[in-house]
């Protein structure tokens, strides 16, 4: 027998669905473009159209922030590469190769601001970095880490790294570890070195959890710093580490009249950025999937 | 016959018990919570204690009434009142900072004026400063106050030779003088921390006003009547930057936060530091009351305020939205009873806001100098600027100078791009800074 549905059965099933997650998402994302247009005093204010977007672009801290966010991809083939690496010398099962799993994946499972106020302090002019520096006769690399303007995004990317890498080594070596060992071997008979085996049998086999972990990473990169701004230079100096997060936060938070529009508005410009970065992504891991079909 | 009796009576009792019962749920007073948002224990050690006692005699006094004291972080100060009241849920009692802090809250409708609530001739001893009153009202009562300035070493002045003449100095020139030979010394002269950027909002309050004519002018230099990039209004910044091209400054400054900074002054490892007064206390007993000194901001400016000296009052405000503003305006009544006010000098060392207080009580000398300030200062400055340009130019600003991404100049053309920024973003605002301004008198 043959089950016949009408058309919008499957709807009325989903129905539910779409509404929690209306509520949940779609209101709030509806809020936030209503409240991009007003001049908001409490939880409500005067339309002022597009206003709010104008304060934003014009303003040389928000243009500063989406320059150091669009900075922080430097990151994501850092990370990609050395998690690669590291994932596979765990695969390799070293000796010791589990507390060596362990240790790296520490980082990642510290709460931000603990790193964020640690760092701090350790890269202070005086601090361990530098008196470690010293120590070893490297006196010319004994920079202010966190109080120059030149470095201080550099030394963000650096715990950035140091906190983040330990999720894509887990990520990749549990890839790893799910694959038949016979392709390894057929690869070693037939003659592939450690390089050979990395760059012909692994990295294929694993180009999914990559693409996954590289589209993870754009995305925090864009909208999940905030953390490690905040905690570790609240922005600074200056503006040298500011980051569309933080922005908007200040905006909100550190005003004793908060700017709920102008927020808004700059949320709106991250919202839509992610938006299209992450469509892009996607469509170039269709086409690649094409390709290779 | 004898049933309708014994009805009627027991249609009596009935009506006695209910009346019985109705007195007795109406003597029987409601229970009441009241919340109250607060902070000081960053800057005042021990606050915690003194508000825990205020609150045990006010349960007390007032058997149906809770107490729930929040303490707040620096940055939650700052948004989670507006928040709250915006949301319709603010709590009875807030902690608040003077003036523009006070202000834009009460315009919003956040702030109840507390002239209906408490007596005048009450009211008028809680010392809250003209920044806290609007349109002949007042929003705010103070709580405790300080004398704001340096502390300076006097083991290390000596240890450098620096003259008795010039301890401390009072000028701008003994001033470098002083550092210098600190400095030749090997002494770091001064320590400060920008990395927080609490700093900025301190110079700029101890700095600017020295070339103020008038407490309404940091409010002109917003409304657009002064203008920021005039360089009389951002000498300032190059006075606070020829200390630290001449290497008076500790050169971490970039990279220490303002209590680090303080730290280095504690340790004994600078000569002066920026200050709040309730800190005092804490740095007699790291460094003993003869080792340290306190001193204004040495005179440079050419204002008629620049011979003023720079205090501060902390206070609370009751929320419009509070539905036992009556019990709110008693607790503040009681911080203010005399038992109360005494005790925040006898346990905290910390000066009352309130003028029945007998500052013949204060036996520290060196908090005994800064009430002198006390009743000689003016306005602080970062009170009247609104959020939006203090704290980019000032919080911000401070760090800039220090790095070197700023001059004086540029600091001072960014702080006039963000007023007229902050006008166009405020149109509805404009207005009460106006009025504000009327009210004020030097």
């Amino acid at each position: 027998m043959i089950l016949r549905t009408k058309k919008f059965t499957p709807y009325i099933y989903l129905f539910p669905a779409i509404l929690i997650l209306g509520l949940i998402y779609g209101y709030s994302l509806v809020r936030v473009f209503d409240f991009s247009t007003r001049r908001i005093r409490g939880i409500t204010g005067v339309f002022i159209g597009l206003d709010n977007y104008k304060f934003v672009i014009s303003d040389p801290v928000f243009r500063k922030a989406v320059l150091n966010n669009i900075n922080l991809f430097v990151l994501i083939p850092i990370l990609v590469f050395l998690a690669i690496i590291i994932s596979y010398l765990l695969f390799e099962q070293l000796r010791g190769w589990k507390v060596y799993r362990g240790v790296i994946f520490m980082p990642y499972i510290l709460p931000i601001p603990v790193v964020g106020v640690i760092f701090g302090y350790m890269f202070t002019l005086h601090g361990v970095v530098n008196s470690f520096l010293k120590l070893v006769k490297l006196d010319f690399l004994a920079i202010d880490w966190l109080g120059s303007p030149k470095f201080a995004l550099w030394t963000l990317m650096i715990i950035i790294l140091w906190k983040e890498l330990g999720f894509g080594i887990i990520l990749f070596l549990a890839r790893l570890m799910s694959l038949e060992k016979e392709i390894f071997e057929s690869a070693e008979i037939d003659g592939a070195g450690w390089w050979g085996k990395l760059f012909y049998v692994t990295i294929p086999q694993m180009r999914t959890i990559i693409e996954f972990f590289a589209i993870i990473t754009v995305i925090n990169m864009l909208s999940w710093v905030f953390a490690y701004s905040y905690t570790v230079t609240l922005g600074g100096p200056g503006d040298a580490t500011m980051v569309m997060e933080l922005f908007i936060f200040n905006k909100l938070g550190r005003s004793q009249l908060p700017m709920p529009g102008i927020a808004s508005a700059a949320s709106v410009f991250l919202f839509s950025g992610t938006a299209v970065l992450i469509f892009f992504l996607f469509r170039i891991r269709k086409e690649i999937g094409q390709e290779e079909t | 016959m004898r049933s309708i009796k014994l009805l009627r009576v027991f249609i009596c009792l009935a009506i006695l018990f209910s009346v019985c019962g109705l007195i007795y749920a109406s003597d029987k007073e409601e229970e009441v919570t009241l919340v109250f948002w607060w902070w000081g224990e960053t800057e005042l050690q021990g606050l915690t204690g003194w508000l825990d006692d205020t609150i045990a005699i006010f349960e007390e006094e007032h058997p149906n009434v809770t107490v729930e004291a929040t303490l707040l972080d620096t940055l939650s100060v700052f948004s989670d009142f507006p928040t709250a009241s915006a949301a319709g849920e603010p709590p009875d009692l807030q902690f608040a900072w003077n003036g523009i802090y006070v202000m834009e809250w009460a315009w919003l409708g956040y702030v109840e004026p507390l002239d209906e609530w408490i007596p005048k001739n009450e009211l008028k001893h809680m010392i809250a400063t003209p920044l806290s009153n609007f349109k002949g009202k007042q929003y705010r009562a103070g709580w405790y106050l300080f004398g704001h300035g340096w502390l300076y070493n006097k083991s290390l002045y000596q240890k450098a030779g620096v003259p008795e003449s010039l301890t401390p100095p009072k000028t701008w020139d003994e001033w470098l003088e002083v550092c210098q030979i600190l400095k030749d010394a090997g002494i770091t002269p001064i320590s400060l921390g920008t990395q927080d950027q609490l700093v900025g909002d301190w110079l700029i309050s101890l700095f600017l006003i020295q070339q103020l004519d008038s407490i309404r002018d940091p409010i002109k230099l917003c409304v657009g009547e002064l203008r920021w990039d005039d360089p009389r209004y951002y000498e300032y910044w190059v006075r606070i930057k020829e200390l630290w091209d001449k290497g008076y400054i500790n050169d971490d400054v970039s990279s220490l936060e303002l209590y680090q900074a303080q730290d280095l002054f504690t340790k004994g490892d600078a000569a002066m530091t920026i200050a709040v007064g309730t800190i005092i206390p804490a740095m007699e007993k790291a460094l003993g009351r003869e080792n340290i000194g306190v001193m204004k901001t040495p005179t440079f400016g050419v204002g008629k305020l620049a011979e003023k000296d720079i205090s501060y009052t902390q206070g609370v405000i009751i929320s419009p939205g509070s539905k036992h503003k009556d019990l709110a305006a008693e607790f503040i009544r009681l911080m203010h009873r005399e038992d109360r006010y005494n005790a925040l000098w006898d346990d905290l060392g910390a000066i009352p806001a309130d003028d029945r207080f007998n500052p013949n009580k204060i036996d520290d000398p060196l908090i005994r100098e800064t009430w002198n300030w006390v009743e000689n200062s003016t306005i602080y400055v970062g009170d009247t600027i609104p959020w939006a340009i203090l704290g980019e130019a000032a919080y911000v600003g401070c760090q800039e100078l220090f790095a070197g991404m700023k001059s004086p100049r540029e600091l001072g053309e960014k702080a006039q791009r963000l007023a007229e920024q902050w006008r166009e973003q405020n149109p509805d605002m404009l207005q009460n800074y106006f009025d504000w301004l009327e009210g004020l008198s030097d």
